[in-house]
């Protein structure tokens, strides 16, 4: 004599199948979208693939503040990581030994590689907030992205001191903004931190 | 060109001694791409020993360390294989598959897995083509440096950017290179293939149907993966999200087999823990994604009746020898560091929740009840949890509701994702339709449960650090990345089951003769 079903088993084929046959759909729908999405990042991606190239260096300085650098992977690697679609890519300041000390907070967070004096600087130029948890503020960093008249600014130290081996002091970078984005700062403070620079 | 075949060759070469132990468990195949990932583990491990022994980076010692790391790992492993061995001794014949592997057809495949991993790394560095940020060049590039140099897993490398890219740079270095471009795209590579594998080995069973649908779905997931953008961004972005995006995969995928592998559910879940470590010595943050698949995997080897201690023990060991060993090497050299990211205290922190985690879980093991209820409802509960987080975050943080805005901002609209996170819901929907429909689908439980999973300890990091930035490069939304692959494992698996569950008229004519 054949077993006869229970009710929950009679529920369960028909509901397997419209599962099944859901799943199938939406499968489709999702690797449409994927390839219809691809195809549209074709054109629409805005971030083009860096090559390795130094030449679209607004200022390489060293702790001197001479140009050139001694570390060239540091220079390349510098450009890379700065050299948006438009305009002009990096700027790599100098950092003396003395600037690598002292770290300072901006906002809540501890930023082991600024201090003072750089905040004093970007302060000076004219960066127009008066307290350094605002020095970059990020509205208005946002709205200078907005405006497309920025370059990203990155920091490194070109030349280790004398015996160290100490590479903290090699290079730095500034993370001012909210987290991990590079600060942002219009091409006229860039150029006006080339000139008052000492 | 040299050092990229050198970097290749040796990261698949650990890779292939690492896992010897388990292939036969694990699959031959899985065990040859699984190489990559693991092998770029021993450079970790390579650079503990050169801290112990303070030794810089060289030419020759890094390789003679690597090449001892590797094979203490397999030594460990084996002694999980051999468990392994004497629970299935009566269970299965050798299958043609295994036959093969004792004759010259494994051997062939790891000199071509060799080869071509040499080839792929020597053409992707003529590639050129790469993307950086801060974090590249000012994170893991100057940790490298200094790495190279003194051989020292100093307090910076560990606190910021965590030992295993840093490792392999600074091994690339000690073969006189800059940066290993090649590592990112093989990697890619890796990624999509462990992805169809673990789909395709999923369904591999005599039924047709079921192979079909094994390899249906795997060249959907393999080729939906590789249509999002961001995901090519990440084969040639220098930063850790690819890698941790594949340790995620492999630890998901191998805790979906431990699930249904009754007899190779100890090295499934061995080669979890390996993802796992994979996942915290990747990122500073690592620690907290890698519990993940350890909550995953520690209720799957609850479900094991009285084998369940020793599953346990098959997770969380290899897990924090590897992860034990690195930090060890960390903390005799530089004691306990102080950092504003992962500091020395933070790490130890985190090591002993693990610690803590897995000796629960033990417990839990040895106590047949609780094993019963754990193994049942833990992952429901914890899923209860994550929602009761959530919502404890929202009400009683400032910057959490602001971090969820940022966050759906990204995802939905500013992160470049496009169109796919407005799909994975349904994804989850559906896998949770599935698993009550079909509690044996193990891939689809466990990859849809990681993904929400993941965004519960994503937000309990980011929800209570800071409020992110709307664009591509705010952390959070780089860091969604690392669940991509396993987003579609789940949709590949999802079409898997579709498949194998409706009625094609040449198959059920297939079924009929049968």
């Amino acid at each position: 004599m054949p077993v006869q079903p229970s009710t929950a088993q009679k529920w369960l084929a028909p509901a397997r199948r419209i599962v099944a046959v859901t799943a199938l759909l939406y499968g489709v729908i999702v690797l449409a979208l994927c390839f219809a999405d691809a195809l549209g990042a074709v054109s629409e991606w805005p971030y083009t693939p860096l090559r390795h190239s130094g030449d679209d260096f607004l200022a390489v300085l060293d702790a001197e503040g001479r140009s050139g650098g001694t570390d060239t992977a540091m220079v390349g690697f510098a450009a890379r990581a700065a050299s948006p679609p438009t305009g002009p890519s990096a700027v790599v300041l100098p950092l003396s030994d003395d600037d690598l000390h002292e770290p300072v907070i901006y906002g809540e967070r501890r930023i082991p590689w600024i201090n003072q004096r750089l905040l004093d600087d970007l302060v000076a130029m004219k960066v127009e907030r008066a307290t350094y948890e605002t020095a970059i503020e990020p509205d208005l960093v946002d709205a200078l992205i907005q405006s497309g008249e920025l370059v990203e600014f990155a920091s490194a130290v070109l030349a280790p001191p004398e015996g160290s081996i100490d590479y903290q002091d090699r290079l730095a970078v500034y993370y001012l903004s909210r987290d991990d984005r590079f600060v942002l700062l219009p091409d006229t403070v860039v150029s006006l931190y080339r000139e008052t620079r000492p | 060109m040299v050092r990229d075949i050198a970097i290749a060759v040796l990261t698949m070469g650990w890779g292939v001694i690492t896992l010897g132990p388990l292939r036969t468990r694990i699959t031959p195949a899985i065990a040859l791409v699984a190489a990559w990932p693991v092998g770029l583990l021993c450079w970790s491990l390579a650079a503990a020993i050169h801290s112990l022994t303070a030794t810089g980076f060289s030419p020759w010692l890094t390789p003679l360390f690597g090449t001892i790391a590797a094979f203490a790992v397999a030594l460990g492993l084996a002694r999980i294989a051999h468990r392994v061995g004497s629970l299935d001794r009566t269970a299965v014949e050798p299958g043609p598959r295994s036959q093969a592997t004792r004759s010259f057809a494994y051997p062939l495949q790891v000199i071509s897995a060799l080869a071509v991993s040499g080839i792929l790394g020597a053409s992707f560095s003529a590639a050129g083509a790469f993307f950086f940020t801060a974090d590249s060049w000012g994170g893991y590039a100057s940790t490298a440096v200094r790495l190279a140099d003194t051989g020292v897993l100093f307090e910076r490398v560990m606190s910021e950017r965590a030992a295993l890219i840093p490792s392999v740079t600074a091994g690339y270095r000690a073969f006189g290179g800059e940066w290993p471009y090649s590592i990112y795209p093989l990697t890619a590579v890796a990624t999509v293939l462990l992805l169809a594998l673990l789909l395709m080995q999923d369904r591999n069973e005599p039924s047709a149907r079921r192979g079909l649908a094994g390899k249906l779905s795997a060249l959907a997931a393999a080729a939906g993966l590789v249509a999002v953008p961001f995901f090519m961004v990440n084969a040639f972005y220098v930063h850790s999200h690819l890698l941790t995006a594949l340790y995620l995969l492999l630890a998901t995928g191998a805790v979906a087999f431990a699930a249904r592998d009754e007899h190779g559910a100890l090295a499934w879940l061995a080669l979890a823990g390996v993802g796992a470590a994979g996942i915290a010595l990747a990122r500073p943050d690592g620690f907290v994604y890698a519990l993940v698949p350890l909550a995953a995997g520690s209720s799957i080897a609850l479900r094991a009746g009285a084998h369940a201690s020793r599953r346990v023990a098959a997770l969380y060991a290899p897990h924090f020898a590897l992860v034990l060993t690195v930090f060890g090497a960390a903390y005799v050299r530089n004691g306990v560091w102080v950092s504003p990211k992962l500091s020395g205290r933070l790490a130890l922190a985190m090591i002993g929740a693990h610690i803590v985690a897995g000796t629960f879980v033990w417990v839990l093991s040895r106590w047949a009840p609780a094993r019963r209820v754990a193994g049942r409802y833990s992952l429901a509960v914890l899923l209860g949890l994550f929602a009761a987080g959530f919502a404890g975050l929202m009400l009683l943080s400032d910057l959490a509701p602001q971090v969820a805005q940022t966050m759906s901002g990204n995802l939905l609209r500013e992160g470049l994702w496009f169109s796919l996170w407005y799909l994975v819901p349904g994804l989850v929907i559906l896998g949770s339709a599935i698993t009550l429909l079909d509690s044996d689908e193990s891939m689809v439980t466990i990859s849809a449960w990681t993904i929400v999973a993941f965004f519960s300890a994503a937000f309990a990091v980011h929800g209570t650090q800071h409020a992110g930035h709307l664009g591509w490069t705010d952390s959070f939304n780089r860091i969604a990345f690392h669940i991509v692959p396993v987003v579609f494992l789940c949709m590949g698996a999802i079409i898997a089951w579709a498949v194998t569950n409706l009625s094609i008229p040449r198959l059920r004519g297939e079924k009929s003769q049968a």
